[in-house]
């Protein structure tokens, strides 16, 4: 039993976040605004930075700015009410859209059906519309808009993504599509769900989604959530470890300095990706088997890495002045165009994104291999041959998201969140409970916020409750 | 008598709100207002709508009777005119109708204060012209809140009932002397007023009634009331052909269908569809984009615009001499009352006042002289 | 010369000769120049240049060439533009577009212009649409103030402003009913799988914010559309009012009357014989 008590004065309930990131941040933006009764929210934060995967960095040989993690923000407004959407507008951020539709197969562009006629033959052609057909009848833009809630339903098969690949895709156009989707998959079609296949692929259809970023970095977005916070921000304080009894009050134990310290907290959110959440030691032993039995389920690990190179000159030559576009290198990279819409651009800014087993094969190179590689994976039609690289950047993102976001069987989102009901004052954010993006993660600790308030707004917190508990 | 007034009961019109029509039609009527006025004061000499007394000479050319419906009708007229120009420049219904009422009221005081000054004092509740045009201008500040429909309704049911009023009242026990005689008393100056007077309200509050509703849109449509009155000239001659057979709801047991006094049913119809067809005719001639008559208009806009002066002089000139002279030489001011001079005299006599009165007027424009209507701007504005 | 439809979609005329307008110099050979007659009325000089695309696969070739090319025939574009609508020239996938209100251009490998010309006619026809639906919108707009007070109170004094109010209402409807027309080829989602086609109209549309514009000229016909109703509005209810009244005025005149007539036959019982 969780036992409220009062003391002389009333106190504000005390949420402990483990997690800096956009799930931690955005789990404190939410309890602020939702919460009925006074709150006191910590953040600790292993790192010198929030913001975790949104990161935008510049660069040292000029004040040039670039994506090192998450480069798009999914727009779901076409279907439905986009909360990500909401927030971006609600923070005064200014957006800019993002497209492309070229794909490199072979030294082939790909841009549209007129060069799938044209590379694949008007045999290929027909084979990509039937496949697309497949896809879109597999799952419809309102199944897309709601996987990974509990009510979700789709008519695409359930097993292995390769499985249905090599039922739906044939060999004349898996090319092409392994290469649209792979960098945004993070992983092989063999180790990810049907369901996350097809959103991968069907993302790229304005009618399901589209893309954009934040104008002058993403990174804004986890900074103005931030900015708005009045929790208190610990960084460099890594938690090494949770203890706390069933329905009893936790204790986050945690360094600053080298010194450990250790805090009280009547919740606790964990809002950590899967490895870090790993490595947290926790004293109760049910509560250690919960959350190993949580990261057993949702531990497909998936991974990229990021090369992003800084030229001496603007990027010319991209075909139809795309923000990105997809090269069959690797099993299939994205090649992000960053400098492309500033016409006073007086760099070039590559992203190269490598995803799945190649980014984690690759995450043990140096950094002057990747870089090598990358400018070897780049279209011969921009002319770039590394005499233009100033600067280079390469971020490893291994095991950073995951592969079957919400588990293979994925599991009610009430339980997904609460891993252990003896714990019942411990909840777990993260993008990986839905579909690895801000907009899950945004989506997870909205649903964790919300619960929180729910129960704020429910029980009488202020009355000294033996019995009181957390429903 | 009948002395008809003119602009005057249309408030001081700003020069932007008058049309070219209206002034040439009022001076048309001041003209004859002046003929037919010294024609029958100074010599006797009536017209065929005129009253004739034993004695008097009856002729068949002077335009006796058109002055006056004219002059009413053109008070309607005129008002909706001016009423339209205050509402252009954005004055309030409030101070539309405080300006309507004291004018009003002006002249029916003035009207009172001229019979006893310019007549006799027993001649006050004679119920003339300018009391007719004050109740005019009180009746209209009612009907500018109706639909034309309604004001023209108005004026056909007071034209209507006016001969069945006048069988009531026993109207020729008021005219045995062939002018109007009334006792003192309330029942006789309230008949008077409504049915027995010189201008009673039945049925001589239809022309103002009628000018006024017939002046709407007249911009957009000049054609409809030239058809209107071609309509009542026709109901008036149809009457007159007719007259002797008709009840006597209909001549209120007049013998003669085309008489002034009483305005027979024949008599407003035919002279408010005349003044109609006139003033549709000159609207239709000076009035467009491109100004015509210049010369006309000039001579004939200062009479207009001073008609109330004019009418009030013009008795003054003729009448006052006419009692001084006669209370000098008989001891009676009514001694040489229709008996003074020759009708040629009178008639060239009319022309040099009306001839002398535009040459004044135009003085009076410049110099900027009181004159009766500045008076009234300035009591009632 | 190419007619349009009665869809509003440029067609071929098949009883009008193409007037073709003169190709600048300097151009590959094969190029051609079409004199399209839009349904706005508007004529469009199209030039059309067949030029192979850079194989991709390979390091870019001496762009002298091709960049002369292209230079020289959005010169010849620009020398149309017509501000406020500044030219707009689209690279895209092997093909350059230029376009402004009276001239367009496409440059691509010849199996590809007759769809991109398409696409360019397609769109020049919607935004000459726009444009023109724009203009009267605006022209909606400038007679609002004069209206404003009719829609709150009907001016009894002015009858003559029920044609204007019921003209200004009859062009207010027909503006937003053309702009209900063109919805559809503005808000057209983009197809997917794409084609080149599909992409150009895509980028033309969002260059030249025909989305926006669309959206701001039906905001400003539907405000005007709804002054000009409430002024109809207002003026059917003075009517109606008016008629009431009058009926109301008649009856109080035909009372009036009717006491008069009391009035004076007691009045005569008490005369003075």
């Amino acid at each position: 039993m969780i036992v409220f008590r009062q003391p002389a004065t009333a106190r504000p309930l005390r949420v402990g976040i483990v997690g800096g990131g956009p799930g931690g941040l955005f789990t404190a933006w939410h309890l602020e605004r939702l919460a009925s009764a006074p709150i006191e929210v910590t953040i600790f934060e292993a790192s010198g930075r929030l913001g975790g995967k949104v990161l935008t960095p510049s660069f040292t040989a000029a004040p040039v700015r670039y994506e090192a993690g998450a480069a798009e923000l999914y727009d779901y407004s076409p279907v439905g009410d986009d909360p990500l959407r909401g927030v971006v507008r609600s923070l005064g951020l200014p957006t800019v859209p993002l497209a492309g539709s070229a794909v490199h197969v072979h030294g082939r562009r790909i841009a549209n059906l007129d060069d799938v006629s044209a590379v694949l033959g008007t045999d290929g052609r027909h084979r990509l519309l039937d496949f697309d057909a497949w896809a879109r009848s597999a799952m419809t833009p309102r199944e897309f808009y709601e996987s990974g809630a509990d009510h979700a339903a789709s008519a695409a098969p359930h097993g292995r993504f390769d499985g249905s690949l090599a039922a739906a895709c044939p060999l004349s156009v898996r090319p092409y599509v392994e290469a649209l989707i792979h960098s945004d998959l993070a992983t092989e079609p063999a180790t990810t769900t049907t369901g996350y296949g097809l959103q991968n692929y069907l993302m790229n259809d304005p009618a399901y989604m589209r893309l954009y970023r934040i104008a002058g970095g993403n990174e804004q977005l986890v900074n103005a959530v931030a900015a708005r916070l009045s929790a208190r921000i610990r960084l460099d304080a890594p938690v090494t470890h949770v203890a706390g009894e069933p329905q009893a009050t936790i204790t986050i134990g945690w360094r600053h300095a080298g010194i450990p310290r250790e805090d009280a907290f009547d919740v606790v959110i964990l809002a950590l990706p899967i490895e870090p959440l790993s490595r947290l030691a926790f004293t109760d032993r049910s509560l250690r088997t919960a959350i190993e039995r949580h990261i057993a389920h949702h531990d497909h690990p998936a991974h990229y890495l990021r090369v992003t190179l800084l030229l001496d000159r603007p990027v010319t030559g991209v075909p139809g002045e795309d923000d990105y576009l997809m090269l069959d290198a690797f099993g299939g990279t994205c090649l992000y165009v960053e400098s492309g819409r500033d016409p006073t651009a007086r760099h070039g800014v590559l992203g190269l994104l490598f995803g799945g087993a190649a980014a984690a094969a690759m995450a043990g190179e140096t950094d002057a291999s990747l870089v090598e590689a990358a400018v070897a994976t780049l279209p011969q039609c921009l002319g770039i041959d590394g005499r233009q690289v100033l600067e280079a950047r390469v971020h490893r993102w291994v095991g950073a998201v995951s592969a079957a976001p919400g588990g293979w069987t994925p599991l009610p989102v009430d339980r997904r969140h609460r891993p252990s009901t003896a714990h019942s004052n411990l909840f777990v954010v993260g993008d990986y409970l839905f579909d690895s993006t801000l907009n899950g993660v945004l989506d997870s600790a909205d649903h964790v916020a919300g619960w929180l308030a729910a129960i704020l707004a429910g029980s009488p917190f202020d009355a000294c409750v033996t019995a009181g508990r957390f429903p | 008598m009948n002395p008809p007034t003119p602009a005057c009961a249309a408030p001081a019109a700003d020069q932007s709100a008058r049309q070219a029509s209206i002034d040439v039609l009022r001076a048309v009527a001041i003209g004859l207002m002046v003929v037919v006025h010294f024609a029958e004061n100074l010599a006797g000499w009536y017209g065929g709508a005129g009253n004739a007394f034993a004695g008097v000479h009856r002729t068949w050319w002077l335009p006796t009777g058109f002055a006056a419906p004219t002059f009413a009708f053109l008070v309607g007229a005129s008002y909706r005119l001016w009423l339209d120009l205050q509402r252009r420049r954005g004055r309030s219904e409030e101070a539309i109708a405080k300006g309507t009422v004291r004018r009003g009221l002006f002249l029916i005081g003035l009207g009172f204060a001229f019979n006893v000054l310019v007549w006799l004092p027993e001649d006050v509740f004679n119920w003339d012209i300018l009391t007719l045009i004050g109740c005019g201008m009180l009746a209209l500040e009612l009907a500018r809140r109706m639909p034309d429909a309604v004001v023209l309704f108005a004026a056909a049911l007071v034209v209507a009932v006016a001969p069945t009023m006048r069988l009531l009242a026993g109207y020729p026990a008021y005219w045995a002397e062939g002018f109007f005689d009334y006792d003192f008393t309330l029942a006789d100056v309230t008949l008077g007023w409504l049915v027995t007077g010189y201008f009673p309200i039945f049925p001589w509050l239809a022309f103002p009634l009628a000018g006024y509703a017939l002046a709407a849109g007249r911009a957009a449509n000049a054609g409809r009331p030239a058809g209107v009155g071609v309509g009542l000239v026709a109901s008036a001659t149809v009457l007159v052909l007719v007259w002797p057979s008709l009840p006597e709801a209909v001549t209120g047991a007049a013998a003669q269908p085309w008489t002034m006094f009483p305005a027979s049913t024949a008599y407003v119809l035919g002279t408010l569809g005349a003044v109609v067809l006139a003033e549709a005719a000159l609207h239709r001639w000076l009035d467009g984009p491109v100004p015509r008559g210049r010369g006309l208009v000039a001579w004939t806009a200062p009479l207009s615009r001073h008609s109330l002066s004019i009418y009030l002089a013009h008795h003054a000139v003729h009448v006052w001499p006419l009692w001084a002279v006669g209370m000098a030489t008989a001891g009676d001011p009514t001694a040489l009352w229709q008996l003074a001079m020759p009708i040629g005299w009178a008639i060239g006599l009319a022309a040099v006042f009306l001839v002398a009165a535009a040459a004044v007027c135009r003085w009076v424009d410049r110099r900027d002289v009181p004159t009766a209507e500045s008076l009234m701007r300035w009591i009632c504005d | 010369m190419i007619a349009p439809d009665r869809d509003h979609r440029p067609t071929q005329d098949p009883g009008v000769g193409r007037e073709p307008a003169t190709p600048p110099l300097g151009l590959p050979p094969g190029a051609t120049c079409t004199r399209i007659s839009l349904p706005t009325g508007e004529m469009l000089d199209l030039l059309a240049v067949p030029m192979a695309e850079q194989d991709p696969a390979r390091p870019p070739e001496d762009e002298s060439a091709r960049g002369r090319i292209e230079e020289t025939v959005r010169q010849w574009v620009s020398a149309e533009a017509a501000p406020p609508t500044a030219g707009v020239f689209v690279p895209l996938y092997g093909c350059h577009v230029a376009w402004t209100t009276h001239r367009a251009a496409v440059i691509g490998p010849p199996e590809r212009l007759d769809q991109l010309a398409a696409a360019v006619v397609g769109f020049a026809g919607v935004e000459a649409d726009l444009r023109a639906a724009e203009r009267r919108a605006a022209a909606l707009l400038d007679t609002l103030e004069d209206d404003v007070g009719g829609s709150l109170a009907f001016e009894e004094h002015r009858p003559d402003r029920r044609a204007e109010l019921a003209a200004r209402h009859r062009e207010a409807v027909a503006v937003c009913r053309r702009l209900a027309l063109l919805a559809p080829a503005v808000h057209a989602p983009p197809l997917h799988p794409p084609t080149l086609a599909g992409q150009l109209g895509e980028r033309l549309r969002d260059r030249t914010r025909l989305v926006e514009r669309h959206e701001f000229a039906t905001h400003r016909a539907e405000f005007a559309e709804r002054v000009a109703e409430a002024c109809g509005q207002r003026a059917l209810e003075a009517g109606i009012a008016r008629r009431q009244t009058g009926l109301e005025w008649a009856i109080v005149v035909m009372l009036v009357v009717q006491t008069a007539l009391l009035v004076v036959e007691l009045l005569a019982q008490r005369a003075t014989p």
